[in-house]
């Protein structure tokens, strides 16, 4: 009985509840730009991210509490402490550089295989669409060996965050995953 | 690329700070900012990390952007590094005559995607081949390494904290001074700049505990030698054991102490201990210091031994202007306003009532006036003036009296 009255009360009152995101990748990718792109809708110019920036973003109804940490090679094992608690993990990668898909890959691996990470849904925007050569969504699910995942719910969205081109859909699946997990 | 071509920032820290040191490369290659800690690896210049953010908006492929403190590179782009450097890139930019978009300011799409910039890129790709004939692998660095090895012993440096490392141990630079300095440095310059200054104030202090810790030492062995005085054998073993045990002597064999020689008369020893330490300036100093600085601490720590927090007000309020401060502001329990006036007890309104010397003075005066005027005047006007005077002196005693 306790438990009926807790989901309908959770339901109803789920615009209160807080998600927290993690937007993660190499240096460069366009985390931040994503982020301020989602909260403000504007491209700002941005500086390499020393440290994290973090803001509350209000999308359908839902709070998202969201982490943008830096992509420096020496400060990714920082990335961790800010598993705990990360309902999603908004994994950019920078389409056009196919040197580091590799190294990208790498990294995510690492990620996906901490404990704190285990519930948390995975999603990928191949960012950077707007260049000419930029892999397609195919191309990058392949790099980064998405499908071994098996555990996991996890997308690939191709997105240009100076252009605002499929954040809107990379966003929209999240909110669908999360709903479907708080159900 | 994998993994395995990356060469771990850890490795990294002589080779940048060697390759700071070559020209050009203590300032931005795009905006002249000092200290760039950032790379185009692509086109091997050091950059700022304000410059950083627009080299990576053109995108990887046009410019990489590598921290030199907080990224692994590969070893194609040390190479560009190595190779290349602001100079070089600068050298090839005006004699191609495109100096022009070498000023600040010039939009980077229009600097990096010019024909120069691909031409150079071409010619720094044809000096990478040369150099990975020489050096084909990890070499690349280490290279680096021995060379500026070599260099450190002439080269005049801009880092003041390597200057601290490289100059000769000083006489009074004891073991203590050579453990700070031998430290794994900090990467980047700014860093190591901002690093160096306390870093040698806390040497300084370093040093002068132990010179203290000398005094006392000497101060006792100074002790013990005049309680033997009477046996002359054992006068010549002071010096001996001072040798020893004082660390100066360890430290470096030609500093003042070899003037200490086994076979002096103690009296003559003694006389050298006081010069010595009336000879070096900053002893003096230093002995004053450590007296106040005691005291003080340990005042400190038994004020606030149970505070949470200090502030400023905290620390300088002493408790009996604190109670003086109280005292007063309960005369002001129920006013609306403080001035600081009213608050020190001055009224504003009251003219202050002249004392009774004041009367005196100005009759003094008068006469003083009267006695200079007589030689210009009449007798007549003298009189007037002298009536008149005492009228007024008159008039000013009774309104005083009444």
């Amino acid at each position: 009985m306790g438990n009926i009255f807790s989901s309908v009360f959770q339901k109803l009152w789920s615009t209160n509840k807080e998600h927290r995101i993690l937007i993660l990748g190499l240096d460069g990718a366009g985390k931040t730009t994503i982020l301020y792109r989602l909260h403000l809708g504007e491209v700002i110019s941005t500086v390499p991210t020393i440290g994290f920036n973090v803001e509350t973003l209000k999308y359908q109804n839902l709070q998202f509490n969201v982490w943008d940490l830096g992509g420096q090679t020496t400060i990714r094992p920082y990335w961790r402490c800010y598993y705990q608690g990360a309902q999603a993990v908004v994994f950019v990668v920078d389409s056009t550089d196919k040197d580091r898909m590799e190294i990208s890959a790498s990294e995510l691996k690492t990620m996906l295989e901490e404990d704190e990470l285990s519930e948390a849904v995975l999603l990928v925007y191949a960012n950077k669409q707007d260049q000419p050569d930029a892999l397609g969504a195919d191309e990058v699910t392949k790099a980064l060996k998405l499908s071994e995942l098996k555990d996991r719910s996890w997308t690939v969205v191709p997105c240009s965050a100076v252009r605002g081109e499929g954040l809107e859909q990379g966003m929209n699946w999240l909110v669908e995953k999360l709903h479907d997990d708080s159900a | 690329m994998s993994e395995n071509d990356q060469i771990l920032k850890e490795d990294l820290v002589p080779f940048f700070k060697y390759i700071r040191e070559q020209p050009d490369n203590n300032t931005c290659f795009d905006c002249l900012s000092r200290g760039p800690a950032w790379a185009s690896a692509t086109f091997g210049v050091l950059i700022c990390y304000d410059c950083s953010a627009h080299h990576r908006s053109m995108g990887v492929h046009i410019s990489f952007v590598r921290s030199t403190s907080m990224d692994n590179w590969n070893i194609g782009h040390l190479r560009n590094v190595k190779v290349g450097g602001n100079a070089n890139a600068r050298a090839f930019f005006t004699q191609k005559r495109a100096a022009t978009l070498l000023e600040p300011g010039t939009d980077f799409k229009q600097k990096y995607e010019s024909k120069v910039a691909q031409q150079y890129l071409k010619e720094l790709a044809r000096k990478c081949a040369a150099d990975q004939s020489a050096h084909p692998g990890r070499e690349v660095i280490e290279v680096s390494e021995q060379e500026e090895n070599t260099a450190s012993g002439t080269k005049s440096k801009d880092d003041a904290f390597d200057q601290l490392a490289s100059e000769p141990v000083q006489p009074r630079a004891k073991p203590v001074t050579l453990a700070t300095a031998e430290k794994p440095r900090q990467p980047g310059a700014t860093l190591g700049k901002a690093r160096s200054r306390p870093r040698r104030r806390r040497k300084d202090i370093d040093v002068d505990f132990d010179a203290l810790e000398e005094e006392a030492k000497e101060e006792s062995e100074n002790m013990r030698s005049r309680l033997q005085q009477s046996q002359q054998v054992k006068s010549a073993s002071t010096p001996m054991l001072l040798g020893k045990q004082d660390p100066v002597a360890e430290a470096d064999p030609s500093s003042s102490t070899p003037s200490l020689e086994p076979h002096v008369p103690e009296q003559e020893i003694r006389r050298f201990k006081f010069g010595q330490t009336a000879n070096e300036p900053t002893k003096p100093v230093v002995k004053k210091q450590v007296d106040t600085y005691n005291p003080n601490t340990s005042e400190i720590h038994k004020k606030f031994a149970n505070a949470k927090s200090i502030s400023s007000d905290d620390f300088n309020k002493s408790s009996d202007t604190d109670a003086a401060d109280k005292a007063r502001l309960q005369g002001f329990a129920n006013a609306t306003s403080i001035s600081s006036s009213s608050y020190f007890g001055r009224d504003e309104d009251d003219v202050p009532a002249p004392a009774e010397g004041d009367y005196l003075q100005q009759a003094m005066q008068l006469a003083n006036k009267a006695g200079m005027a007589v030689e210009n005047m009449d007798m007549d006007d003298v009189k007037i003036m002298l009536e008149s005077g005492a009228n007024k002196l008159g008039e000013f005693l009774r309104s005083h009296l009444r």
